[in-house]
């Protein structure tokens, strides 16, 4: 199995080889012309989603929908949450008062990111993407707290 | 979020009756999120964008 291996790629490698352009010795550089095609570009390139971006709108997505989840939970069921924890309702309130405007300054960071893919920007999405991940994790543990969920 | 923990918990939760669709929705919306591979669409983006401006107008939202 390793001879045929082998032979294949010996054959692979003289075709590439014997494929090479090799100017002459005798022929100066100005004589050599080279026929280069352009290459045909579609009209649409097809472009790879990037994992920051889409990792982005994932934590933004999950985000918005667990702080709408939380503020109307606890709207709906404040003194059963007020029962479990007092310190529910203050985090709520931080959520009610900050929470979309995180969501909007982390799309702004993203646009910011996709125009200039640099290492800036993508510390400046990061970071407000962390604020929003640390928030949807705490909602995360009073819903737990309050039998919502997640936690045993 | 976990979501094979929350499905756990789901029985006890209809059982109590507590906000069950609300929460219902909201697994199979981040099951789906999760789920997601690609960059959203601009018609995806905007609709996100709405639905921030819509929550800012939702009495949900609002401190008392």
């Amino acid at each position: 199995m390793k001879r045929i291996q082998l032979a294949l790629f010996a054959i692979a490698l003289a075709l590439a080889l014997s494929s090479c352009a090799k100017p002459t010795a005798n022929v100066p550089h100005s004589a050599v012309t080279v026929n280069v095609q352009p290459i045909p570009v579609p009209e649409t390139t097809p472009t790879k989603p990037d994992p920051i971006v889409v990792n982005a709108e994932k934590v933004t997505t999950i985000g918005n929908r667990t702080f709408n989840l939380i503020v109307h939970l606890e709207k709906d069921n404040r003194s059963a949450f007020a029962k479990v924890s007092p310190s529910i309702r203050p985090f709520v309130d931080n959520i009610r008062r900050n929470g979309i405007q995180w969501i909007r300054d982390a799309e702004k960071l993203k646009e910011a990111y996709k125009q200039n893919r640099n290492a800036e920007s993508k510390a400046n999405l990061l970071t407000a993407l962390a604020v929003i991940s640390n928030a949807t994790d705490t909602a995360k543990n009073y819903l737990a707290s309050a039998g919502y969920g997640a936690n045993p | 979020m976990n979501i094979s923990t929350l499905l756990k918990y789901l029985p006890e939760l209809l059982a109590a009756g507590r906000s069950f669709p609300k929460v219902m929705q909201f697994i199979r919306d981040v099951k789906s999120d999760l789920e997601k591979k690609e960059e959203r669409t601009s018609e995806e983006q905007k609709a996100f964008i709405a639905l921030l401006d819509a929550e800012e107008n939702d009495p949900a939202w609002k401190v008392e």
